[in-house]
């Protein structure tokens, strides 16, 4: 399964990703995303993955802005620490 | 302020008084006595309600220790007395002066009659203006230390119950743990590191809650770590720069530079290719913490408007008598925080 994570936080995503081959060691993290404008530039020249883990609060912006100038259409898992 | 509006209307009421008193007396009615004791009496109380307001801001701006305190008083009260006895003098001259205008009298031999007639005569009441006025003096300095020592208590109780409550600071203890459990996978060496300075930043706080000032140099440590801390979570989004001069002789408010930073941290966005510069510069008796603005957008219900600084300020400004100064333009915001020698 390709999923794709949008978190600016390294230690957090470093985080996620080895929870996540920890459940299914076949998934395959497409990119680690860190800002807005870096995930609009992604979402523009890539296919959709299956799967998005979306952290709220990134280095540009609130990862909410993604959604008017992008269409995804994928399943997307927020999440948003203190 | 109050109090001293107050008060100098009950002075300007007793000069109304006096002056008429004078007037009369000049006219031959036997109120000579009483009316010179109230023309000096008044003229000592304006010199002196005058002087105090003055040296209101000396006092002020003393050192924190009573003993600088108590060597500064007595010198003062001298220039006290000096001035209150010169104004005095001088406004009861200037009140003859202008009578004898009034009322058309010769004006020539004016110094030689005041020095050779007046000047004795006034002597006695001049006297007794002036003990009345130094128990001013020393009851409104006393007034003032017990103010500014309330105050302290206050501002410093008040501290104390934030601190207390963000004694644990859930807030960064939570960031901290989050961080800590990934060091632990990726490098333990590192995560043991982390967790030494993760202590050591709550044994600092912890020490220093009662202390007032602290060495410039373990500031900037307690600083230094702090930010360690967080460069392990952003990495090179932040950067802390330093342009220290001379902090050995200098003591400064413990947690202070901290609070400063946390603040620029909360409020400004950050990423590695526009990372996010805070610089230190101390020159003379500032230390001054810049940051180069970053609108951060982020989710309304966010942090509390910048209370710790409100709370820094107050205890900065009753604990030195000197004031924090913010600056914040297009770019940049700065604070700079005064320090202090001992």
């Amino acid at each position: 399964m390709k999923v794709l994570i949008i978190e600016d936080e390294a230690p957090a995503s470093a985080r996620l990703i080895r929870l996540l081959k920890k459940i299914d060691p076949s998934v395959e993290v497409l990119d680690v995303l860190r800002s807005v404008e870096q995930s609009v530039n992604w979402f523009h020249s890539h296919p959709l993955p299956a799967l998005i883990f979306m952290d709220i609060q990134l280095e540009d912006g609130i990862s909410f802005e993604l959604f008017d100038s992008c269409r995804i259409e994928t399943p997307c898992y927020f999440h948003h620490r203190l | 302020m109050k109090k001293n509006h107050i008060f100098s209307y009950i002075v300007a009421i007793l000069f109304c008084i006096s002056f008429t008193s004078f007037v009369l007396w000049h006219e031959g009615q036997d109120l000579f006595d009483i009316s010179f004791l109230i023309i000096n009496l008044t003229n000592v109380a304006v010199a002196s309600m005058v002087v105090t307001i003055f040296h209101k801001t000396l006092l002020y701006n003393a050192a924190l220790s009573t003993a600088q305190l108590r060597r500064k008083l007595v010198p003062l009260f001298f220039v006290f007395l000096f001035s209150v006895i010169l104004l005095s003098l001088l406004i009861f001259s200037l009140g003859l002066y202008l009578l004898f205008l009034i009322k058309g009298y010769d004006t020539s031999g004016f110094l030689e009659h005041l020095i050779q007639k007046e000047f004795p005569v006034v002597f006695t009441p001049l006297a007794i203006g002036i003990l009345v006025s130094s128990i001013v003096f020393f009851y409104h300095t006393w007034r003032q230390s017990i103010d500014r020592e309330q105050q302290l208590r206050e501002e410093n109780l008040i501290y104390q119950y934030r601190n207390l409550k963000s004694r644990v600071n859930p807030h960064f203890l939570f960031n901290s743990l989050n961080t800590l459990s990934e060091l632990i996978y990726a490098d333990t060496q590192k995560a043991d590191n982390y967790i030494q300075k993760l202590a050591r930043t709550y044994r600092y706080i912890l020490d220093n809650e009662e202390t007032a000032l602290i060495p410039l140099s373990e500031e900037i440590t307690f600083v230094t770590q702090y930010f360690d801390l967080q460069k392990e979570r952003d990495g090179d989004k932040i950067r802390l720069e330093m342009q220290l001069e001379q902090t050995a002789p200098y003591k400064i408010i413990p947690v202070s530079l901290q609070i400063v930073v946390e603040n620029a941290l909360k409020h400004n966005a950050a990423s590695e290719d526009n990372p996010l510069v805070i610089r230190l510069h101390q020159a003379g008796g500032y230390i001054e913490v810049f940051n180069t603005i970053r609108k951060k957008h982020s989710l309304p219900a966010g942090h509390s408007p910048g209370t710790g600084l409100v709370n820094l300020r107050e205890r900065i400004r009753l604990t030195t008598g000197k004031e924090m100064r913010i600056v914040r333009d297009e770019h940049t915001f700065s604070v700079k925080i005064p320090l202090i020698t001992m």
